[in-house]
């Protein structure tokens, strides 16, 4: 494993840790739940209106 | 090497027959509502878009785009992403994914035939292609929303989740359900020609990637699927993967003929470690080997 694999790896890591506790701070831990709970109409492109 | 070789010379089944139990308890947990689990929290990498309402899990894919479009950043959605790549490669989608299994099962039907290793790359670079144009389509929604300056009506019925153009699972999952819950499927063979044109589209899409799916293992997975090409990027530095040892093998080529997403195996003979952008880790590979010579490690 080279500097580059060991770079690329770290990046990745620091980016994902980065986006969840950002993602805990501002509150998007829950946000899928509010997509789960409703009639999600912005997925259904070809649904009747 | 025919079908019938590669059967004779094959270990066994045993990690097949556990995966596509894992992948069964998978489905029938993800669309939990049905046995009367509640929507959780949680955001997987796999595929099901989100508007079953049945799921107890969040399509990450779905997710990031919905987000975005409503020009908020989706940062849980790229941690779910880049985490569960960089720890666990792609497999969420040998293992996880509804979309992966029905892939799976519509595979056994058909021909499965295999397209030669050697593209193997070059499909998983058209499919990043494809999630990079995704993205950019959502990053100038996001942007231009947050100038108060909204293209959505650029992209039709597709304006607010652009993906579900090029999206067989939310299809199947979502639009094809609620045609079904709601009846609203043509009573009149005349009226079938007055549903939205994005329906026919969608539908004959889902028509097309089904015929894939018949004639080569996991299309869909190996050409189409953004959200498997994203985690590509991230499992060709995974942790969880594969380990060729080069004193057992034999280079019999039983891995690369059992390999349902056309990884060229035995490439990786001298490096050892199997860190492909199309490995699902599906296991077929350490099941088929009659010499144990390729194992799952974590480093």
């Amino acid at each position: 494993m080279g500097y580059r694999f060991t770079s690329a790896r770290i990046l990745i890591i620091l980016i994902g840790i980065i986006a969840l506790i950002l993602a805990f701070y501002y509150g998007q831990l829950d946000y899928a739940k509010t997509y789960l709970t409703r009639f999600v109409r912005e997925e259904l492109a070809g649904y009747p209106a | 090497m025919s079908s019938e070789e590669i059967k004779k010379k094959r270990r066994s089944y045993k990690i097949m027959i556990l995966r596509h139990i894992t992948q069964l308890a998978s489905f029938i947990l993800i669309f939990g509502g049905l046995i009367g689990y509640a929507a959780t929290s949680i955001i997987l990498p796999i595929r099901t878009g989100v508007s079953n309402p049945y799921l107890t899990v969040a399509d990450a894919w779905s997710v990031m785009e919905l987000m975005l479009v409503a020009a908020m950043i989706p940062l849980v959605a790229i941690s779910v992403i880049t985490l569960g790549s960089i720890l666990f490669g792609r497999t969420f989608c040998g293992w996880v994914c509804p979309f992966g299994f029905i892939n799976d099962l519509v595979g056994y039907l058909g021909k499965r035939k295999r397209i030669s290793p050697r593209y193997s790359e070059g499909l998983w670079k058209f499919a990043l292609f494809i999630a990079g144009v995704l993205v950019f389509v959502d990053i100038s929604i996001f942007y231009n929303e947050l100038a108060g300056n909204s293209i959505k009506s650029y992209f039709g019925d597709f304006r607010d989740s652009p993906s579900t153009f090029l999206d067989p699972a939310s299809t199947l999952f979502g639009l094809i359900f609620w045609y079904f819950y709601h009846d609203k499927w043509p009573t009149n063979f005349v009226d079938y020609f007055y549903l939205p044109a994005a329906f026919y589209w969608r539908m004959f899409f889902l028509i097309l990637v089904i015929v894939g799916m018949l004639y080569t293992p996991r299309f869909y997975c190996k050409t189409l699927c953004p959200l498997g090409a994203v985690m590509g990027l991230g499992g060709r530095h995974a942790f969880l993967h594969l380990y060729l040892e080069k004193g057992l093998c034999e280079e019999c080529k039983v891995c690369e003929y059992s390999c349902p997403m056309d990884v060229p195996i035995l490439s990786f003979l001298d490096v050892g470690h199997i860190r492909h952008p199309q490995c699902i880790m599906c296991l077929n590979c350490v099941d088929a080997c009659p010499k144990k010579a390729i194992k799952v490690v974590f480093r």
